[in-house]
């Protein structure tokens, strides 16, 4: 079945931080967050296809096939943690439209893979209220980095056709 | 002897600015005798396009490599560890500072309580890329 949906979506990114910086005297301050907020990652029409990927390249939109390294991704966003590694735990904004079936990916790594091959992502999953849940992982969805690292957005439609509008919050 | 008048009418304007308001939501005015000072240097790279670079610094205000019109902030937490309230007014200086905003012109943090101050940048459109830098200064006044 061959469509076609408009996927736009809202990340907004959070790092907390436990870091503290000393005033003079006795009153202290400290950085406990780094949010950022990025709208209009418009991946414009999407072809409803169930064998591909899409992804953001520096020309436009690319697709790749399951567990194969998209070529020319760019990423979401660079994180550099403080203490050189991290983790960033995932949860859903206000804006939850995605249609049943397509889901998104967000990944340290380049490569959409099966759950049992890289468990380290975090999946959401449009449900059948054309709603945004997170399927994977039931708990904590949590990305963690070893090392400063890179966050990759994929998005699968599926044989979903309708709009795609999520808001993403990240936050560690 | 107009000479005198003009002197005593700036000082009596200055006297008024520096007298403090009060609580939140009046109108600001500059108080006198500020009792602390928590400083905090920043910093961005304005990139022409490309993802931003997000940097969770431990001590600088570092907003990475942003291209423009992407909104960053960055919460602080400040903590008043004096037996009284004390009220903080944000302040920024530097080449960084016409894109920075405060969600609060004052902050209220009573006696050994915290209270949080969001910065926020946004970098125009028609800002050149290179780097920026300044610093975030919270200029702290015992609570009247």
């Amino acid at each position: 079945m061959k469509g076609a949906m408009t996927a736009l979506l809202l990340i907004v990114l959070t790092i907390h931080l436990s870091s503290a910086i000393s005033a003079t005297g006795t009153i202290t301050g400290r950085i406990v967050s780094t949010s950022i907020n990025v709208q209009n990652i418009s991946f414009n029409e999407l072809e409803s296809n169930s064998a591909v990927y899409y992804y953001k390249t520096s020309g436009g939109v690319g697709s790749v096939s399951l567990n194969t390294q998209a070529s020319g991704i760019v990423p979401f966003a660079t994180i550099d943690f403080a203490l050189d590694s991290g983790s960033v735990v995932v949860s859903i904004g206000d804006n939850k439209t995605l249609p049943s079936g397509a889901k998104i990916i967000l990944d340290d790594d380049p490569v959409p893979s099966s759950t049992s091959s890289d468990p380290n992502q975090v999946q959401i999953t449009g449900n059948s209220q054309n709603q945004a849940a997170i399927t994977y992982p039931s708990q904590n969805a949590e990305i963690t980095y070893n090392d400063d690292g890179n966050l990759y957005v994929f998005i699968r439609t599926g044989t979903a056709i309708g709009d795609i509008n999520v808001d993403i919050l990240l936050s560690s | 002897m107009k000479k005198g008048i003009g002197l005593i009418l700036i000082l009596g304007i200055v006297v008024a600015g520096c007298t403090y308001g009060g609580d939140e939501g009046k109108t600001l005015k500059t108080p006198a005798n500020p009792i602390d000072k928590l400083v905090f240097k920043a910093r961005v790279e304005v990139i022409p396009f490309g993802p931003p670079h997000i940097v969770s610094s431990k001590t600088v205000l570092d907003f990475g490599k942003l291209p423009h019109n992407i909104i960053e902030r960055k919460e602080i937490l400040i903590t008043n560890n004096r037996n009284f309230a004390v009220v903080a007014i944000p302040s920024a200086n530097g080449s960084i500072s016409k894109w920075l905003s405060f969600d609060k012109e004052r902050i209220v943090i009573e006696p050994k309580g915290k209270n949080s101050s969001i910065v926020s940048i946004r970098i125009p459109e028609d800002v050149k890329p290179g780097n920026y830098s300044g610093y975030v200064v919270y200029t702290f006044f015992k609570k009247t």
